[in-house]
């Protein structure tokens, strides 16, 4: 995942080292055991690096996901090599919070005034929602004919 | 399970209760309707752990039994067919035949099938319509940021000594109350925060029926139902409460204006066009000379400027608001025109409609502060 330029202070210098030792560690393979929540894989995630995504067929490029989503944290313990599919939805409700953050951000910048609302005002990071079913791989019983165009 | 049904009617119920279909099923079971042919009824439910929603329609059923058939499928088909339409399962599908068209359908195992949660017993009625009105009205306050989940609900509040029902709800930057009186509730004072948008859609579903039944949640229950005559929607409630609304409304106010809702709504509209950015102010300054001035833009961008005729007490004031958050409360508003109640540019406004009564929908507006 690209890191945003703000957050780029809370890696360590080594980071390209570190999630590369990671890599190696997953033999290239996502290893994402279902802490994605997207529930699409039983067990493992079959994504390797280079190769097609299962159900979508995009090319799959691994990287690294801090399951706290704690930059700093970079013990082995608390990292995975994920493809960019369990990642982005493994990392879902931390982006609904930062998202929800900016927004509030851009309005008090703005000078919009608010409500004090008192604890209902921090934001709680959502569950992970299960992603709705990939697309099936195309059944070798049918097959569209095309024109024979000149 | 056996039986013949008018398509209208079918219709109908699916309808009715695949608006409770998950989007994204945890299970692939949740995706189901549950059909259900006893008697000379034909009763469809849907159910996802958070919303359940059960309705019933006349058929004519020769084999009693029950069928799992995929939601949106059984949707998408009743919604084309006329006529009369028969269902008849046989073994692991059920045929639908309606005219000249045939389907057939493979279904989802019962046995997977969670039971409905058993709804709460009935705290009050009230019209169909009026419920419906007033659970719009407040919406436009619901917060639609799922991060902050309690702000995503309304609030909905029993005073058993007045005899009413006091919805609510916030975002933050407004927060809109509206009040029902209510028939034969006879329970403690109570509160509970219901998920907006499926007590949107439950109100919405059952605005054309004269009564609805409320039962709030009560000790371990948690769940809210709403009930007519022939469906049942429960809606599990949400953790937590909203803030006290008391304590946020003013209640002395040094300026107060009254202004005729289309002509200002038009006028936001107009000005609000020249804002390049969506949370850019609109200024409204309220002169002496009874008009409304209404300015947007910024000096080094495009300007616009309109005026609409106001009446005012307390003095000239100078106030700017998201012109979004504005039109959201004008719009909710059931009124000709709307009073304004400011206390200074910098504490909140209080919008409801002219010469309605405390129980009308009071729409609280944080303003937006000027640098200049």
């Amino acid at each position: 995942m690209p890191i945003r330029p703000e957050n780029r202070h809370r890696y360590p210098p080594d980071w390209p080292q570190i999630s590369l030792a990671i890599k190696e560690r997953a033999g290239w393979q996502c290893e994402c055991e279902g802490e994605c929540g997207r529930g699409t894989h039983p067990g493992r995630c079959p994504n390797r690096h280079g190769a097609p995504a299962y159900g979508t067929g995009s090319t799959v490029c691994l990287t690294t996901a801090h399951l706290d989503h704690t930059p700093e944290h970079c013990d082995p313990d608390n990292l995975r090599a994920m493809c960019q599919g369990c990642h982005l939805h493994h990392d879902a409700g931390h982006h609904a919070v930062t998202r929800a953050q900016t927004r509030a951000r851009a309005l008090a910048d703005a000078g919009q005034l608010a409500v004090d609302v008192g604890p209902a005002a921090a934001p709680v990071m959502p569950p992970a929602r299960p992603q709705a079913a990939l697309p099936a791989a195309p059944s070798a019983a049918t097959e569209q004919l095309l024109l024979d165009l000149p | 399970m056996k039986l013949t049904i008018d398509h209208a009617d079918l219709a109908a119920a699916v309808s009715y209760a695949a608006r409770s279909l998950p989007a994204r099923p945890p299970v692939p079971v949740l995706a189901g309707l549950l059909l259900d042919a006893t008697g000379d009824r034909l009763r469809v439910s849907a159910f996802d752990y958070e919303v359940s929603a059960d309705t019933s329609a006349p058929a004519t059923v020769t084999e009693n039994g029950r069928a799992l058939i995929s939601g949106r499928l059984l949707s998408d088909i009743v919604s084309t067919v006329r006529g009369d339409v028969h269902l008849e399962l046989r073994g692991p599908r059920l045929v639908l035949k309606a005219g000249s068209a045939r389907f057939i359908l493979p279904t989802l195992p019962l046995e997977e099938y969670p039971a409905l949660p058993e709804p709460g017993a009935t705290a009050g009625t009230l019209a169909g319509p009026a419920f419906a009105e007033a659970v719009a009205q407040v919406a436009c306050a619901v917060s639609r940021d799922e991060s902050l989940p309690i702000l995503t609900g309304v609030g909905l509040r029993h005073d058993n000594e007045a005899a009413t029902l006091t919805l609510y709800a916030t975002d933050r930057y407004r927060f809109a109350v509206r009040t029902l009186p209510w028939k034969d509730a006879d329970l403690a004072d109570t509160s509970a925060v219901i998920p907006g948008r499926a007590l949107t859609d439950a109100a919405k579903a059952t605005a054309d029926d004269t009564t609805v039944d409320l039962a709030l949640p009560t000790g371990g229950s948690g769940l809210f139902t709403l009930r007519s005559e022939h469906t049942t929607t429960t809606i599990r409630a949400l953790e937590g409460e909203l803030p006290k609304y008391d304590a946020l409304f003013p209640t002395e106010f040094a300026h107060t204006a009254t202004v005729e809702i289309a002509a200002l709504k038009a006028a936001a509209q107009r000005v609000a066009l020249v804002s390049t950015k969506k949370d850019a102010p609109i200024k409204l300054t309220f002169t002496a000379d009874s008009t409304l001035v209404l300015e947007g833009g910024t000096d080094d961008d495009a300007q616009a400027v309109d005026n609409v005729d106001t009446s005012l007490t307390g003095g000239e004031l100078t106030i700017a608001f998201n012109p979004a958050f504005l039109l959201d409360g004008l719009n909710a508003l059931a009124a000709e025109s709307v009073q304004f109640d400011f206390t200074s540019p910098t504490k909140p406004a209080v919008l409801r409609g002219h010469g309605s009564d405390d129980q009308a929908l009071r729409y609280l507006l944080m303003p937006i502060r000027l640098s200049n």
